[in-house]
């Protein structure tokens, strides 16, 4: 296909380089943007091309995918690949970002490799500047006997250069890495058997480094037959050659780098503060009470929005001509249990908006770092903080991680240790209490509940510590740079993982409460006397010491076993169900849902200054909670409100966690952790029972 | 720079440590490790375990998860894994500077 192409064109180049370089926005500028665009045979990868008119002679462009190596790691990269190889380009234009030199010369270098003209195309140079980097191209082109155009792409700087440099015939690039002397002996034998192919030295390199390229058959053999004797001697042909590519790049890309000394670097300033020995802490800490307090003010007015839409579902379907048990299927088990499940959606939303900016802007690597101190205070090895971090994400490859340790005592303190910790799920399952049983210190709560499963956890290696002392050392870490994130990036990631939420929770989470309508439904009478009420209510005296009496609120402990995040779903089933619900008219419906629409995004504005301690434009509304809010409201007083989130927190935390303690510990230890679990949650809680105020 | 890099990862370690141990930009150890990662010889911090991923049926994050691939986790830790560690055995058994034997000249 792309042969085709260019039987009519005189001349033709392709643009290659890593991803984000420019390489696009470099074609449109030299083709005033005459793009064709389609995708690659048999890919779904774009491909971009065009036609254009340089000083008279008809130029095709053809923009290859972005590409860190030749290596074909990536889809992306097979193609840019194998379509070098094929089309057999006039000229490579091989855009490199001035700012990331080092990485980007990796490329250059195997493209030399490859006997194709090659001209560098040196863009972003305005960015390096703005880092402090200056590159001399002088220097760099005679370093790489290769024509290099300094650029900014965007602004059309240096285009015209670029321009007048494709339509030289510029001579094939010279290879620039010297290997060890058995590597060059192997290459220049496989290269004899390719006689007359340009590409020679790097299909031998690739050939020996172990990657599939297409090669003759007796070409194949023999380098398979090097491959294996080089490594029967100790030579790993792949480690070899990438190390020393690498290692050209580093010394060529200090020889031609100017690092200019930033002036005193605003990172350095804020990690004098934010490392502190003694405020490090407490201002991580208060950084992780705003990213709280932010989704909680924010989601909130969205929770209730969704209560709302509940109800008017509820009536909608109360008011219809349904038989009663589907009308009870829909209202109760569909809208009640999935709805509320659906809630989860905007505190989700928040809580990954905040995180992904505290995430990107190098804020959460800095808790790394202060959890190496704390975790030296807990007597555990340092290097225990990376599976500990990774629990507040998600328990189970945080207990996988726990293999980064070499001592196993070390590694089982850490792994009883990490189920304590909230992970992003039971994070939003504690907003959402929060809203309901305690609106006016919802902030407070959630971040209460979140220091004492960090706390829980360490005071559990701790004292196992005591048990099973071990010797530890702690590395010191280096840091990645502040950088403030952009908004569109930030949003971005914060809808994808809402949404993949919403789409992983589709599934267990409805059938989990599909179930529990089931059970609650099934066989004729009230739910009050089902099968699983009266399971339900044998539990209820052990939870009563913990000011917890209510049947629904204790059932629902035994499906988050599963995950926490179907306790909330379950409880929507079981007390949705058992309010009467007044019928609705489709016109009546559709004014609640509008005005409720409408008090969300007022009480989403107000949110803004309440964010930042300032009044607020507005008293909110004293209005009688509704739903859900309502329904626990009155089920259960706060200090025994406060018990159940305390022992939601720390008792077992998901099926899959056990999973992954029983295959990496054992069964024995899968069972301990589970019953040690319990024990502490139910300890706490009775403790918080005790002493929360009523 | 590979052997200095897989003795270097003996010891789990982040992306910015090692930059700062090799003296090099972060961003092309970077490169220099999804190429390693690519070929099985170093991984993340966490999935080690051949069974990671399998038990979290009931999990609805997990889309979320970095084990499986969708999320880069926010600390990337890298470790050697029982490839890279034999590869680094090897190397340790030779020395890099000297001319290797036996395989035919020009
Ligand atoms: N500051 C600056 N930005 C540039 C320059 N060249 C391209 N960009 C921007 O870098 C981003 C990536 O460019 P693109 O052409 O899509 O990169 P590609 O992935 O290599 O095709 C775009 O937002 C461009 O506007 C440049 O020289 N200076
Ligand atoms: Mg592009």
């Amino acid at each position: 296909m792309a042969a085709l192409a260019t039987a009519r064109a005189e001349r033709l180049l392709v643009t290659v380089g890593n991803p984000n370089v420019g390489k696009t926005t470099l074609i449109n500028a030299v083709s005033g943007s005459r793009f064709e665009v389609g995708n690659w045979p048999g890919t779904t990868v774009d491909r971009l091309s065009a036609h254009c008119k340089l000083s008279g002679r008809s130029v095709e462009i053809v923009d290859l995918p972005g590409s860190y190596s030749l290596a074909a790691t990536t889809p992306e990269e097979k193609i840019a690949r194998d379509e070098l190889l094929a089309l057999k380009p006039d000229l490579v234009v091989d855009v490199v970002d001035a700012g990331n030199l080092e990485r980007n010369l990796y490329l250059t270098l195997e493209l030399a490799e490859m006997g194709l003209p090659v001209v560098v195309a040196l863009n972003l140079v305005d960015e390096a500047r703005a880092k402090g980097l200056t590159i001399d191209a002088d220097l760099l082109a005679r370093e790489l006997g290769l024509a290099v155009v300094p650029l900014v792409a965007s602004r059309g700087e240096g285009i015209g250069e670029l321009c007048e440099q494709a339509l030289r015939d510029n001579p094939a690039a010279c290879p620039l890495v010297a290997y060890q002397p058995c590597i060059e002996a192997a290459v220049e034998e496989l290269g004899a058997l390719l006689e007359g192919a340009p590409e020679r030295r790097w299909l031998a390199l690739a050939a020996l480094s172990g990657e599939t390229v297409r090669l003759p058959l007796p070409v194949a053999e023999r380098s398979e037959s090097l491959r294996q004797k080089l490594e029967a001697e100790g030579v790993d042909p792949f480690l070899e050659i990438a190390g020393q590519r690498y290692r050209t790049a580093h010394e060529l890309s200090q020889r031609v780098l100017d690092r200019q000394q930033a002036p005193p670097q605003l990172t350095e300033k804020i990690d004098r503060w934010l490392l502190h020995p003694w405020l490090g802490l407490p201002l991580f800490l208060a950084g992780m009470l705003l990213v709280f307090r932010f989704t909680f003010l924010f989601s909130d007015p969205w929770i209730e929005f969704v209560g709302a839409v509940q109800g008017v579902l509820a009536g909608w379907v109360a008011g219809s001509a349904l038989p009663p048990v589907v009308q009870s299927f829909l209202a109760d088990g569909l809208i009640g249990g999935v709805g509320t499940v659906m809630a989860f959606a905007p505190v989700l939303f928040f809580l990954y908006l905040a995180m992904s900016f505290a995430e990107s802007s190098g804020f959460l690597s800095r808790a790394a770092f202060i959890a190496d101190r704390v975790m030296h205070w807990a007597g555990l090895p340092g290097r225990g903080f990376i599976p500990l971090m990774l629990g507040f994400g998600c328990n189970v490859p945080a207990i996988y991680a726990t293999r980064t340790m070499e001592d196993f005592n070390d590694r089982l303190r850490v792994a009883l240790a990490i189920p304590f910790t909230a992970c992003s799920a039971r994070l939003a399952v504690f907003v959402l209490f929060a809203a309901v049983f305690f609106p006016a210190q919802a902030t407070a709560v959630v971040f209460g509940l979140y220091l004492l499963g960090l706390a829980a956890g360490l005071t559990t290696a701790a004292i196992l510590g005591k048990l099973a002392p071990t010797g530890h050392s702690s590395g010191a870490m280096e840091l990645p740079a502040y950088r403030l994130p952009t908004l569109g990036l930030t949003l971005r990631q914060a809808w994808m993982r809402t949404f993949a939420f919403i789409k992983g929770a589709g599934g267990s989470i409805t059938i989990t409460v599909l179930v529990i309508w089931l059970l609650l439904n099934v066989g004729g009478g009230k739910p009050e006397n089902s099968l699983y009420a009266q399971l339900s209510q044998l539990l209820v005296p052990v939870f009563t010491p913990l000011g917890v009496t209510d049947w629904r609120l204790v059932g629902a402990l035994i499906p988050g076993f599963i995950a926490k995040e179907v306790v909330i779903g379950t409880l929507g089933v079981s007390y949705l169900g058992s309010e009467p619900v007044a019928a609705l008219g489709l016109m009546d419906g559709l004014q609640q849902l509008g005005q409720s629409f409408l008090t969300a995004c007022w009480a989403f504005l107000n949110a803004i200054p309440a964010m930042f301690g300032l009044p607020q434009l507005a008293p909110p509304a004293p209005e009688a909670p509704d739903g859900l809010a309502g329904a626990l409201g009155t089920s259960i007083a706060p200090a025994g409100a406060m018990a159940y989130l305390v022992f939601l927190l720390l008792y077992t935390p998901c099926v899959a966690t056990v999973v992954a303690i029983r295959q990496e510990f054992g069964r024995r230890w899968a069972s301990f952790s589970v019953f040690y679990q319990l024990l502490v949650a139910y300890v706490l809680g009775l403790l918080a029972y005790l002493v929360w105020p009523s | 720079m590979t052997d200095q890099l897989l003795a270097l990862l003996e010891r789990p370690r982040t992306t910015a440590e090692l930059s700062g141990e090799l003296k090099t930009d972060e961003q092309a150890v970077e490169g220099l490790l999804s190429l390693l990662g690519a070929r099985g010889y170093v991984g993340k911090a966490y999935d080690s375990s051949p069974t990671c991923g399998t038990g979290c049926g009931s999990c609805s994050l997990q889309r979320l998860c970095p084990a499986k691939g969708e999320e880069a986790p926010f600390l990337p830790v890298w470790r050697l894994t029982a490839r890279g560690r034999d590869a680094l055995l090897k190397v340790r058994g030779t020395s890099t500077e000297v001319p290797c034997p036996k395989v035919q000249g020009r």
